[in-house]
């Protein structure tokens, strides 16, 4: 609904000042309060009051920390990061330990499909059974960065992947290019052999 | 975290932080301290947060142990800061230079200060971070937790109560 020039009395152009100022009045409002201005000395005179104090806060400078508290800051973080224990926490450790079990049994159940007939196709099992080593792998990357362990991912992939794929005769991760190799014929490691059930499932 | 993650937050931040502190404890000395025990948590919790999270986290952890020094001075020093301050216990305003000479910006800003220093919450913080700080409406939203259109009434708000504080010193200073 348009509003007319002489719409306003001086309290409600005292309530609109403000966003007048700001330029966010709807345009009727802003022609209105304009208008109001043009007859009124005491609103023009709030007016430009309203301007110095956005313009005076505007003017307010920001401030850089002083250099000492940003030195005792350090300080104080140099301190903790002293006291926090160079080796993992125990509990990283028995986090990535489990992890790397449920790698091996990933492993195992590849083995047990590989070691008992043909399978071109990846089964459900061995879908399943590479998801889940693949999401151990990822958490375990997770809780190593948080426990500040400098584990990167060709690390994880050299000490955890690779040993598992070899051990169930599959193409380790650098292999990955080369013709695959036949499985090879042998017993499964002592660890993923514990977690098999006998249909192949995963304990 | 990370120290080299920590120093990089550190120098992206502390400007934002420390004007904050200083702005809404009206005290250096205060806002210093308040500076330190900012970015010490952020050492110890900055790790949780993703990095386009961070500056609104220290927003709020400044204001929050910003208005936790306010409480524990008021109650040391029994002083009742009310929002928009009362005039007649604020310090007396100088000799009058008359409301065209209020524009010189010395003088204003020393009024304006003092009018920031009075001026409750949640104005208070908006003004502060609204205009010396220069975020946006949404920005100050994130922080404050707050809906897009309460941050803009309440900004426009807030600098009304400034003007109408300003205005009655001036009307003070010209009846005295």
């Amino acid at each position: 609904m348009p509003v007319s020039p002489d719409a306003f009395a001086c309290h409600e152009v005292a309530d609109r000042l403000e966003a007048f100022v700001d330029g966010e009045l709807e345009l009727d409002a802003a022609i209105a309060v304009e208008g109001h201005l043009a007859g009124c000395a005491a609103c023009r005179e709030q007016h430009q009051l309203a301007v110095a104090v956005r313009d005076g806060l505007r003017m307010m400078p920001e401030l850089d920390t002083p250099g000492h508290v940003l030195a005792a800051v350090r300080r104080v973080t140099a301190a903790e990061s002293a006291q926090r224990p160079t080796a993992s926490p125990r509990w990283a450790w028995r986090t990535a330990a489990a992890a790397a079990l449920v790698v091996a049994a990933a492993s195992g159940v590849l083995w047990w499909h590989g070691a008992h007939g043909p399978q071109p196709a990846p089964s459900a099992r061995v879908t399943e059974a590479t998801a889940e080593a693949r999401l151990a792998l990822r958490y375990l990357a997770g809780i190593s960065r948080r426990a500040g362990i400098d584990a990167t991912r060709a690390a994880l992939v050299s000490n955890l992947l690779e040993p598992a794929l070899r051990s169930v005769g599959r193409d380790t991760v650098s292999t990955a290019s080369q013709p695959a190799a036949a499985p090879a014929a042998g017993p499964p490691t002592p660890r993923a052999k514990d977690q098999l059930h006998s249909d192949g499932g995963l304990s | 975290m990370t120290r080299i993650a920590f120093e990089a937050a550190v120098t992206r931040h502390q400007r934002q932080v420390f004007t904050f502190a200083c702005y809404l404890l009206g005290s250096r000395e205060e806002a210093e301290d308040v500076t330190q025990e900012v970015l010490v948590r952020l050492w110890r919790n900055g790790r949780l947060l993703g990095s386009e999270k961070l500056g609104g986290w220290l927003l709020r952890v400044t204001r929050n142990a910003s208005y936790d020094r306010l409480r524990q001075r008021q109650r040391s020093a029994h002083l009742y800061v009310v929002d928009g301050g009362d005039p007649a216990t604020a310090d007396p305003p100088a000799p009058d230079p008359g409301p065209e000479e209020l524009a010189a910006s010395a003088e204003l800003g020393r009024r304006l200060h003092a009018a920031l220093d009075a001026l409750g919450e949640p104005f208070k913080s908006i003004v502060i971070l609204r205009e010396i700080q220069g975020l946006s409406y949404r920005e100050i939203a994130e922080v404050l937790e707050l809906p897009l259109s309460t941050v803009r009434v309440a900004l426009h708000r807030g600098r009304r109560r400034l003007r109408e504080r300003l205005g009655t010193e001036v009307r003070h200073a010209c009846v005295s």
